[in-house]
């Protein structure tokens, strides 16, 4: 080898080093979208953090618990049957699985001994007093925005919880992604570890959405794609991504594909209660943030939710078409999906149509309604197959009678195939053919 | 014989109101007249017929209703002897006692397709003595002998000088008279009634919904109430909180029991919103690790423990040793719930003269004695008020849901409580039917005949019927084959994993003739044979029971034209005696990547004298769909011990599109009349599995069919 | 307080207003032909006319149907003489009798919306569940109802 060689190998290594590090550099965060001059909190007339006015209670812990709610970690920290934030649950990637760790106020098993730092260490910069770097699992690129205080009224109330002596199961991931200190390396692409900053041309009202978003409800997280390398791609913010198997739709303002048609009474109604008359009803993953998180909120905090994601700009979903509005037929006989698939619609007819009626639009149950709902706009079917796999896991509070079962139990995957393709060519705009082995796959995403 | 004095002849005692009664007999009345056995005269027949001055006859049955026909046979039979007019009639359940006792097997129980089997005789000797007593009676008024009467159309007709009169004026004379020690019975050929199908009496109620069930009943000052028990059986409550409770208005309060807790409220809806809302902790207890897998090793397990002989012809161990071939099987049923339409429910009230409860159920004896238990009282002030039954199948023969209601009631100060379970709690707290495995071992000869046969039965005894030592009778259906096979080994095991079990409708004909059938089937094919003239060879014997079912198997084969089955349609066939009758059914099926179309289901039953013929079909087919469901789609199973199934959506019932087109034919006989309600439950699961068969060469071992990715498919559309 | 419209009679009822129909009418108004099977509308047992609809009433709260038309089974007829519930008699179909309530409202509202349904249009519109099999006999129930209903129209236009 000459040295020209070794050279010109040599410049074309740090190049491209160089050119990895730029595009880090110049990646967009999640507020960029919205342009404007970015201001230290302290600059910015008004507080976007913290805990709204329109929070009535004055006690501290109280207030620390709402602030949990809104960042949400019981529902990543709390496993099916088990004790509250005590850990375990699984996160299937395709690295293998992560676990939970039991945040509760354990010595042994818990977090008893982390101190004030230990804390704020884990939440802003990702790095764990017992485990040392922890896995983007765990959204800390999002939740470093927190403010220290913040940040430390959630430590708080997690030490008032009462102590669960629980081991979860180790995270076992596959080389070489086992070897937590390359996550050293995402943290530093990925992590800006930086506090909020305001946007200074926007009123308070939204930049107290966005620190609701970005920093605690970390709604990108599931609704923005990622990249190869795992990070959030906010070029595409809230183009839509994966929860679970489900499908975390697009929420940009894309009048098509996106929530552009959704009014603010809309949006703010479907958090709020986890229904929106005609928009639809959440499940899965969105159904269990309503109840943990959203619907805890104050009034004030989901207006200024809502204001921010509105605010964010249209990227279309290509797959996705416009939400089908007009009703079906009463008439089981007529409309796009008569005759082309039997055992989808004699499997409607017998399970489904008692609730959800033939013309999809039910007055009298309106969370059973599909007419207009995304789930069934969408060619996949992915939405609707895994509601009728798994059901209504999480009771939504709008729904106090009755909640969708799951069928996966008794029902074949190709009988859910079947009916799933069944609704959304009769309710949807434009029709699906999920297999029955495609729902093989979505019995066992988590 | 002692003369039946005017104390224990009660017909001026009873009062009726409604649908309930009040009835009393001296004890050891009762309890002489109660009891199987021996001849003796007819039991009191004012306990089973009134007649009202206004001609209405009310006939008591000691048959519930829950869809079988018990409201309309056991008058049918009683009228046949009675010569009273059928369009008089009105119906009332019979209240808890002892006359009232089946003949056949000494308890009042609607169970077993026994009712007509058990009753017929009787009956008609209830019925006939009351019509000699009326013909007295008249004949007595009139001077005449009553040699010359007759009864006819609720008439007593003098012939020879055509004087008539009323049944009704004549009723309470009658009821003074001695009852007749040994009325003469009208003959087959001379039954007018028993043979026809006259409307069933319950039938015009309900089609406007005024037909009372358990779930209905409505007193004044009711309140109501919901009731959640622990998940995992032999599970025990701990602690329980209800102070979220508190703040609810229409919120009674809580009674605990030993496995959960019962809500009482204003209205059924508060008081299961309230449910939602107490706070409950259980001692799992032992069983909180077992699930299916665990539970069908320990089934499989019992094939190498020693079991009670049940058959022992010839030697078989020495027959398979020198048999030209040899095949060998096991096969395997799961748990099964019976999810009746309607949920289980109790209505009880207490107060210090005793304790009244209303439901549908087929063991008022149980309920009564259940209601004593759980309040410490004698079963004599306890009133059990039957009403219809939304499904019986077995389920409503146990009374835990009466216990559950009479503790709540006891926490009431006297008012009543209505208990109403979800359907959650119907499906994950039923008695099951038992899982079951079979291990089989056949051996053939060179011609092809079934030479040695070896059945090895493990279930749950339930209960263990017979004496000690005898042989579980879950092996019933194997046992008991009339097929002729010289070498015969049966042994039955007990293996009672801890699961609830019970009476599934056909019990253990509902899981046996499926592993039997199957594997004679097995043999058949493996001996070269057709399967229908296999199992002809073996039944050619002189014994009235190969008789009637080679006469059963032969009817269907004629009907079905087992020879030509349609093309591309494949046939499966099973017979077997179940319940005194017996059934047979074939089934023709299409079978088409992985969709099973039943296109035409061949039913063919002995049942001796067939009572209600129309009744009887419905029962077969009903009975069928009963079993269909359960072969396609049914399964019970366990994860820590709980039982994973809820509701409809994860216990799928059959649904009108699949049902198939049936054909059912009775044999003209005039044996003694055996069970309906029971036998057409059996064939269809085993008659399937074979026509699965003989279109694909896939031999189903185990069921429901969704097991082996087979599902069915709709045959009109 | 609600206001409900059943058979043809003004109820008012004081009554949470999440509180399902089917609750309200066996429990408040005493009218129990309609059955409660299971809860999540899977079972039609609870089917009662809604506008003239077959709704499945154990999902339906109370509040939603104010100023709505409900018939019950009870509201048929009088006298069980409507040509369902006399067909449904002449075909015995009722065996256990709990799902009949539901499944003659589902043939009711089939045979307003088609006077000659076909089996296919049976299978879609009637999906209640039976566990006593009645199945059959329901089908042959409906078909002959709607030769009674041809045939009173055509009756009702002659002149004698």
């Amino acid at each position: 080898m000459t040295g020209k060689r070794i050279g010109i190998i040599a410049g074309i290594i740090v190049f491209a080093g160089l050119g990895v590090l730029a595009w880090a550099a110049v990646r967009p965060g999640p507020m960029a979208f919205a342009g404007g001059k970015r201001l230290m909190l302290a600059e910015y007339p008004g507080s976007p953090t913290g805990v709204p006015a329109d929070f009535a209670q004055t006690d501290a812990l109280a207030r620390a618990k709402y602030l949990t709610e809104a960042a949400d970690c019981e529902a990543c920290h709390t496993a099916d049957g088990g004790k509250p934030f005590a850990g375990g649950v699984a996160f299937q990637t395709d690295f293998g699985t992560i676990y939970s760790p039991n945040i509760t106020p354990d010595s042994k098993t818990g977090i008893g001994t982390w101190t004030d730092a230990d804390f704020l260490k884990a939440v802003h910069r990702g790095i764990s007093k017992d485990k040392g770097w922890l896995y983007p699992a765990f959204p800390y690129a999002a939740y470093t925005y927190l403010t220290d205080a913040d940040a430390l009224a959630i430590k708080a109330y997690l030490f008032a919880l009462p102590p669960q002596s629980n081991v979860p199961p180790p995270t076992k991931l596959r080389f070489p992604y086992n070897q937590r200190w390359l996550m050293a390396i995402w943290s530093r692409l990925f992590d800006p570890n930086a506090r909020f900053q305001p946007v200074a041309d926007r009123p308070l009202s939204w930049n107290r959405g966005a620190y609701l978003v970005e920093a605690l409800g970390h709604c990108g997280d599931c609704h923005t794609p990622r990249t190869a390398l795992q990070s959030l791609d906010n070029r595409h913010k809230f183009a839509g991504g994966l929860s679970e198997g489900w499908r975390a739709y697009n929420l940009t303002s894309d009048a098509d594909s996106g929530i552009g048609g959704w009014s603010r009474q809309d949006l703010e109604g479907y958090l709020k209660t986890g229904h929106s008359l005609d928009r639809g009803t959440a499940f899965g993953p969105m159904a269990q943030a309503v109840h943990l998180s959203f619907q805890r909120l104050t009034a004030t905090d989901v207006s200024a939710i809502a204001e921010y994601v509105r605010s964010v700009p249209p990227i279309p979903t290509p797959d996705l078409p416009a939400p089908r509005l007009k009703p079906a037929s009463e008439d089981p006989a007529q409309g796009l999906a008569a005759g082309s698939n039997p055992r989808g619609e004699a499997l409607f007819a017998s399970m489904c149509a008692g609730c959800h009626t033939w013309t999809g639009t039910n007055r009298s149950v309106p969370h059973a309604t599909l007419t207009g709902t995304r789930a069934v706009n969408d060619p996949t079917a992915t939405n609707v197959a895994l509601a009728v796999l798994r059901g209504a896991t999480t009771l939504p509070p709008s729904a106090d009678i009755a909640i969708m079962p799951a069928f996966g139990q008794a029902w074949s995957d190709e009988d859910i195939a079947a009916v799933s393709n069944y609704v959304v060519v009769r309710f949807g705009a434009r029709a699906s053919a999920i297999t029955g082995a495609e729902v093989q796959q979505l019995r066992e995403a988590k | 014989m002692a003369h039946i004095t005017r104390r224990e002849f009660v017909g001026g005692a009873v009062a009726l109101s409604g649908l309930t009664l009040s009835l009393e007999l001296p004890a050891q009345e009762t309890a002489r007249q109660a009891a199987p056995g021996a001849a003796r005269p007819p039991r009191t027949p004012s306990a089973f017929l009134q007649i009202g001055e206004d001609d209405g006859i009310t006939i008591i049955t000691p048959a519930v209703e829950m869809g079988q026909g018990g409201h309309t046979s056991m008058p049918m039979i009683i009228m046949e002897e009675l010569g009273g007019n059928w369009g008089r009639l009105r119906v009332a359940d019979a209240p808890a006692a002892a006359i009232y006792n089946n003949p056949l097997f000494g308890l009042q129980a609607t169970v077993g397709s026994f009712s007509v089997r058990g009753w017929y005789l009787e009956l008609r000797r209830i019925g006939a003595a009351a019509r000699i007593m009326l013909l007295q009676a008249a004949a007595q008024n009139w001077k005449v002998s009553p040699m010359h009467c007759v009864a006819d159309g609720s008439e007593v007709i003098h012939e020879p000088s055509g004087r008539r009169c009323s049944f009704g004026s004549v009723a309470r004379l009658a009821a003074n008279l001695p009852v007749p020690q040994d009325p003469p019975l009208k003959t087959v050929a001379q039954y007018a009634i028993i043979g026809s199908s006259p409307p069933r009496v319950d039938v015009p109620d309900k089609v406007d919904g005024s037909a009372r069930y358990g779930i209905d009943v409505t007193l004044p000052d009711m309140l109501y109430a919901a009731v959640k028990t622990c998940p995992t059986f032999g599970g025990k409550l701990k602690s329980f909180d209800d102070s979220a409770c508190r703040s609810m208005p229409a919120y009674r309060g809580t009674v605990a029991l030993e496995d959960g807790v019962v809500v009482v409220a204003r209205s059924y809806w508060q008081a299961r919103k309230a449910l939602e809302r107490v706070s409950v902790e259980y001692d799992l207890g032992h069983l909180a690790g077992l699930d299916s897998e665990e539970v069908s090793k320990r089934l499989h397990a019992g094939f190498d423990e020693p079991g009670i002989v049940a058959r022992h012809d010839g030697n078989v161990e020495a027959a398979l040793a020198t048999a030209t071939k040899r095949v060998e099987a096991s096969y395997e049923v799961p748990y099964l719930a019976h999810a009746c339409m309607e949920p289980m429910n109790c209505t009880a009230r207490v107060t210090d003269a005793g304790c009244e409860v209303w439901c549908g159920t087929q063991n008022p004896q149980a309920a009564q004695t259940a209601a004593a238990v759980a309040l410490g009282i004698a079963p004599a002030r306890v009133k059990v008020h039957v009403q219809y039954l939304g499904g019986g199948f077995g389920r409503r023969g146990e009374a835990d849901f009466v216990t559950q209601a009479v503790k709540a009631a006891k926490a009431t100060n006297g008012k009543p409580v209505k208990l109403i379970w979800s359907r959650e709690e119907d499906i994950q707290h039923d008695f099951y039917r038992p899982a079951a495995a079979i291990r089989f071992r056949g051996g053939l000869d060179a011609a092809g005949k079934l030479v040695a046969l070896e059945a090895k039965v493990i279930s749950a005894s339930a209960p263990d019927i017979g004496r000690p030592g005898a042989p579980p009778f879950f092996v019933e259906a194997v046992a008991d084959a009339h097929y002729q096979i010289p070498n015969f080994y049966v042994t039955g095991l007990n293996k009672d994993l801890g699961v609830r079990f019970g009476f599934w409708r056909s019990v253990n004909h509902s899981h046996n003739p499926f592993m039997m059938e199957g594997f004679i089937d097995e043999l058949a094919r493996a001996a070269g044979k057709d399967p229908y003239q296999f199992r002809r060879a073996m039944l050619q014997h002189d014994s009235e029971g190969a008789r009637r079912q080679l006469a059963v198997l032969d009817l269907m084969a004629e009907k079905a034209d087992w020879q030509h089955p349609p093309a591309g349609h494949s046939f499966g066939i099973s017979a077997f005696e179940a319940f005194g009758s017996f059934i047979g059914t074939i089934v023709e099926v299409e079978v088409k990547d992985r969709f099973v179309t039943v296109h035409r289901v061949v039913q063919a039953i002995d049942c001796g004298v067939a009572v209600h013929p129309d009744n009887i079909r419905a029962q077969l087919e009903g009975g069928m769909a009963f079993g269909l469901t359960a072969a396609v789609r049914g399964e019970i199973t366990l994860k820590n011990g709980a039982v994973m199934q809820a509701n409809f959506n994860d216990y799928p019932a059959l649904t009108l599109p699949e049902m198939p087109t049936v054909e059912t034919y009775i044999v003209p006989s005039t044996a003694a009349p055996g069970g309906v309600g029971e036998p057409g439950t059996g064939p269809i699961a085993p008659s399937l599995g074979n026509a699965i068969y003989a279109a694909t060469g896939q031999r189903l071992r185990s069921l429901p069919l969704s097991k082996h990715q087979l599902s069915l498919k709709t045959t009109r559309t | 307080m609600v206001t409900l419209n059943i058979n043809g009679t003004d109820h008012s009822v004081d009554i949470e207003a999440d509180t399902p129909l089917l609750w309200v009418l066996r429990d408040e108004i005493a009218l129990t032909g309609t059955k409660f099977g299971c809860g999540l509308g899977l079972c039609g047992a609870c089917t009662v006319l809604l506008d003239g609809r077959p709704t499945r009433s154990c999902v339906v709260p109370v509040s939603a149907v104010s100023g709505q038309s409900i018939v019950t089974i009870e509201g048929l007829s009088k006298d069980k003489s409507h040509p369902v519930q006399r067909a449904w008699i002449e075909e015995n179909v009722p065996q256990c009798g709990y799902c009949q309530s539901g499944m003659i409202l589902a043939a009711v509202a089939l045979l307003k919306n088609k006077p000659n349904p076909t089996d296919h249009d049976i299978d879609t519109a009637v999906t209640n569940i039976c566990r006593c099999g009645t199945y059959n006999r329901v089908r042959k129930a409906i078909h002959r109802a709607a030769r009674m209903q041809e045939n009173e129209i055509a009756g009702s236009g002659s002149t004698a």
